[in-house]
């Protein structure tokens, strides 16, 4: 199967059109105003799909959908989001939000929301995609949303266990995904609801023809090598800041997704963050940050000067060079993958909230493209004490250039 | 035997740091934290080994060991930096350099190469 950038773009597209309808399904049915703040398609693989909820307690509603296209969808949204959604859906029902008639009333949000959301694909794609009845899961840390679709429990049957997960079969490619997430958000509160759609490989096939551009397509391969080379340059980038710092790290996201570059900057959190921002140049050129909360960038510099009462400036500084360690950590193993070199440029420290420090590499980026490739890792402590996060931005046709070196010849 | 060395590098921690992991056992007899200044500084002071830093502003660490290297072939340049790729070491021997070490390094690894590029004397 082959993936071009054009149909990343469509898929965006029709995913955000999905979820604005979903959204406005939300706020007629609930009165909550809601509208769209994210709409990514990532290209991840299982554990990085595990991740995005492990930890996190959440209902969700899953349909599956079949005809035109195969797969399925997921409405999840935190518990106590779903007791505030159940009382405006059925009045009284949330003093026992587990009961059969709370849970109706999110399986009904659930078909309309998801319903909506699937309609628009159907209509691009010219024929019916018919869609399952809607079935009530609890995820949370003992049951994740992979462990849902491997088990194939949530009842979605026209699904075959394995197909949500990227491949028809569950051995066919089923260690990568194709997934869209949408993130609605209310406008008095941050919390928000997460649509995912998980199409099946096949399906993701019959969208690129489609919606693609056979010339430009690229194997899925490609991506899924890159998303691999990004785990592995996430892992050394790890290792080194452990060498540097002796904090204990992991990497504990790493995924490429595909957003409009207007939404860049939501994807980066509206707390303070301190660190480095670097431009790198080659193929491909864009940029990097290198983020701390304000705690882990105090203990960074801690351990990098302990028992030295060390002036601000001087505290700057060693910020600034863990940054630059941990961005030759992860970009070094790309260069060496694409037979290149990656010139980075010196560390600018930053101190902002995190949306404001990537604005102005948005606003320099968009000046040449409407979407961006980002790639986002964090690495953390396992208690999550201390963490690091990881924005790459890379000029979109550069990283096609690089695809390109990474596709496997034709036999 | 101790050694004078210059230290390059443009963040003031890593020079700092490396002053420190050399204190016991070499002289930092100067400090420069681009590559301009490198070059000034290495006619001016003459040291044994210069410890280069890749990535500077003004003037990269490849282009002032190449400058060093032209204008004193006998001239000690071990790169000391974060950039770990390939590409960049086998620029970096063809500027001249003696000496490759990444970020994050330790005592011994800097030692180690000082030792390699200049030689252990009794």
């Amino acid at each position: 199967m082959n993936l071009d950038v054009e149909s990343l773009r469509t898929f965006s597209s029709l995913a955000h059109s999905g979820a604005e309808e979903a959204a406005d399904s939300l706020s007629t049915l609930t009165g909550f105003d809601s509208r769209v703040a994210v709409t990514k398609v990532e290209m991840s693989t299982r554990s990085d799909v595990e991740q995005e909820f492990c930890e996190r307690d959440l209902v969700s509603v899953h349909i599956g959908f079949s005809g035109a296209i195969n797969g399925r969808t997921v409405l999840a949204f935190d518990r106590d989001r779903a007791v505030s959604l159940v009382d405006s859906l059925v009045p009284g029902a949330s003093d026992n939000p587990e009961s059969e008639l709370a849970t109706s009333g999110l399986k009904e949000l659930g078909n309309i929301m998801l319903g909506g959301f699937i309609d628009g694909w159907a209509d691009f794609l010219g024929e019916a995609i018919d869609i399952t009845t809607p079935t009530y899961v609890e995820l949370d840390a003992d049951r994740s949303l992979v462990d849902v679709i491997d088990a194939g429990d949530d009842a979605t049957g026209e699904v075959p266990s394995g197909e949500g997960l990227g491949g028809d079969t569950p051995e066919a490619g089923a260690s990568h995904v194709l997934a869209f997430q949408n993130h609605l958000e209310t406008v008095d509160e941050e919390a928000g609801f997460y649509i995912y759609m998980l199409p099946t490989r096949e399906s993701v096939g019959r969208i690129v023809d489609a919606a693609g551009d056979a010339d430009d397509a690229l194997p899925v391969e490609t991506f899924t090598t890159f998303s691999q080379m990004i785990t592995e340059g996430a892992g050394q980038a790890s290792e080194d800041l452990t060498a540097m710092t002796g904090i204990d790290t992991d990497v504990d996201v790493s995924r490429l997704s595909f957003v409009p570059i207007e939404g860049v900057p939501m994807q980066l959190t509206d707390e303070t963050r301190r660190g480095v921002v670097l431009e790198f140049t080659g193929t491909p050129s864009g940029y990097i940050a290198i983020l701390f909360d304000p705690g882990s960038a105090e203990s960074v510099a801690d351990a990098l000067m302990p028992g030295m009462d060390a002036d601000p400036a001087m505290r700057k500084s060693a910020i600034q060079e863990i940054g630059n360690i941990v961005t030759s950590g992860f970009l070094d193993g790309w260069a060496d993958s694409l037979e290149t070199t990656i010139d980075i440029s010196p560390p600018t420290y930053v101190d902002d909230i995190g949306s404001a420090i990537v604005d102005p590499l948005v606003a320099e980026l968009a000046q040449t493209q409407e979407y961006a490739f980002l790639i986002d890792s964090a690495i953390a402590t396992p208690d999550e004490t201390f963490t690091c996060d990881i924005y790459a931005l890379p000029d979109e046709q550069e990283l096609r250039t690089a695809f390109e070196r990474l596709a496997p010849e034709p036999s | 035997m101790a050694r004078s060395v210059l230290v390059v590098d443009d963040s003031a921690f890593m020079r700092n740091l490396l002053k420190q992991l050399l204190e016991d056992d070499h002289e930092v007899v100067g400090e420069a934290e681009n590559g301009v200044e490198a070059v000034e500084l290495y006619h001016e002071l003459n040291p044994d080994v210069v410890t280069m830093d890749v990535v500077m502003p003004i003037r990269d660490g490849i282009e002032a060991t190449a400058e060093i290297k032209g204008d004193d072939p006998d001239a000690s340049v071990i790169m000391c930096t974060s950039v770990g790729q390939e590409e960049k070491m086998r620029e970096a021997v063809a500027a001249g350099a003696d000496g490759y070490i990444t970020k994050p390094f330790q005592k011994p690894n800097v030692l180690e190469a000082i030792d390699d590029v200049v030689g252990v004397e009794a």
